[in-house]
């Protein structure tokens, strides 16, 4: 597995080169600056790396601004990147993973702790070339768009603000919970009649569908510190900051309203007519990683019993029509 | 064993250069916290502890992975301290108090050099 390190303090990479060296069967390479880095992605073309570790704070370019290039690069999209930091600032942290990093390490690191996400994301990199679709792990969504994609597969969207994968969020809500989370809010949008949708389109279309909806929810909430991530089924979980409690109801009018402005069309130029449920919000309110994933969980499930319920009240009025 | 041992040696290693790197380092933090106290203009003010507080984060990134968790949790407090003076760059002034707890600083760098 190939590596590359960027910070600018030559006493992080050597530590880095003593860890890694244990590990076994690494490849790693250190640059000491953003520009330094993407030169020596330039120059490695044709051995590209299989993920980056990045210091967030640097001087020039920082590893905020580094993870945005990197990602604009087609071939390092979904690469998984590893912020390195010193900040605990919930506002750096904030900004790395909405920049597209996977996880992120905080400076001092443990060997163990950095052994360990090491560990699993070289599972995930095996996992990814030993298949030929994309490993779970690193949730990603096949590039090649005519290759079916599962209702419930949470796929990775790129290019819509606030928007990570969803591997990027259980790992966000875990570092969250090392942290000040007390407060802070999960909730989730679904999108109706997904099931319909999803045989009515080809991947194509779906992945179109999906993207044009984050994005719409995107700008309804822009102004707000959050990110959200697509968990399959029609599904958008958000992750709000402790300021800010949302009223989910006026959320949702405001994004069906903007959705219903928008207009979404099949690519035989059919209209789509497209709208969402909202769940009830989800308070953090545990210090525990685990039941932070189940808060995220539950958001999800509570957006698809929304719709459920939405769906199922539609059904009783028209029988109550027909009857009538 | 043989990894543990293959670490602690590495560690070793770069332990050493760590206070190598800590000799310079301790001579810019002087210099720059005497530069920034000794001008009025809080810009330069500024500018000078933009530099401190940049050493002081790399040694704060570095210091707890080597043995020197005490020193590189003071380094992180001050560059905290220095972080918030520099929130508003147009007002910023070096306090008696952060003089004197750069200088304290210092000197511990001295002793953990001397003790190698």
């Amino acid at each position: 597995m190939r590596i590359l390190a960027v910070d600018d303090d030559p006493i992080i990479l050597e530590l880095l080169a003593e860890f890694i060296a244990d590990i076994g069967n690494q490849t790693l390479v250190t640059a000491n600056s953003a520009a330094e880095a993407l030169s020596i992605m330039e120059a490695s073309a044709l051995d590209p790396f299989d993920f980056f570790l990045l210091d967030i704070q640097m001087p020039g370019m920082n590893g905020i601004e580094l993870t945005k290039l990197i990602q604009q690069q087609g071939k390092y999209r979904d690469t998984p990147i590893i912020m390195l930091t010193a900040m605990a600032d919930k506002a750096y942290i904030d900004a790395a993973f909405a920049a597209g990093a996977t996880d992120y390490v905080t400076k001092p690191f443990e060997a163990n702790d950095l052994r360990g996400r090491l560990a699993l994301i070289e599972m995930a990199v095996t996992a990814k070339r030993g298949s030929k679709t994309r490993p779970v792990a690193l949730q990603s969504q096949p590039l090649a768009f005519n290759e079916p994609i599962g209702l419930n597969e949470p796929i990775s969207l790129f290019d819509v603000e606030n928007v990570i994968s969803h591997t990027a969020m259980e790992n966000y809500a875990l570092q969250l919970a090392r942290g000040e989370i007390f407060g802070s809010s999960t909730f989730a949008f679904a999108i109706r009649d997904i099931g319909t949708l999803h045989d009515d389109l080809c991947p194509f279309e779906f992945h179109s569908l999906i993207s044009d909806v984050a994005e719409v929810i995107s700008d309804t909430l822009a102004g707000h510190q959050f990110l959200m991530t697509y968990s399959g089924s029609g599904v958008f979980v958000c992750v709000t900051e402790r300021k800010w409690a949302p009223v989910t109801e006026k959320l949702m009018d405001r994004v069906n309203l903007c959705l219903s402005q928008t207009e979404l069309y099949k690519n035989n130029g059919e209209t789509l007519d497209v709208r969402v449920s909202v769940g009830r919000s989800v308070r953090f309110v545990w210090k525990s990683g685990r039941r932070i994933l189940d808060a995220l969980g539950e958001a999800h499930e509570q957006a698809e019993q929304a719709r459920a319920a939405f769906e199922d009240h539609r059904l009783d009025f028209w029988a109550v029509s027909q009857n009538a | 064993m043989i990894h543990t041992a293959k670490i602690s040696k590495g560690l070793h290693r770069i332990r050493s250069q760590f206070l190598v790197r800590l000799t310079e380092r301790r001579g810019k933090l002087l210099f720059s916290t005497l530069e920034a106290s000794s001008t009025l203009e809080a810009r330069e003010v500024a500018a000078h502890l933009d530099i401190v507080r940049d050493i002081l984060h790399q040694i704060a990134g570095s210091a707890g992975i080597l043995g020197f968790a005490d020193f590189g949790l003071e380094a992180r407090r001050i560059e905290n301290d220095i972080g918030t003076v520099l929130e508003h760059p147009e007002r910023a002034i070096v306090s008696s108090e952060l003089i004197e707890d750069l200088i304290a600083f210092t000197k511990t760098a001295d002793v953990m050099i001397l003790q190698g």
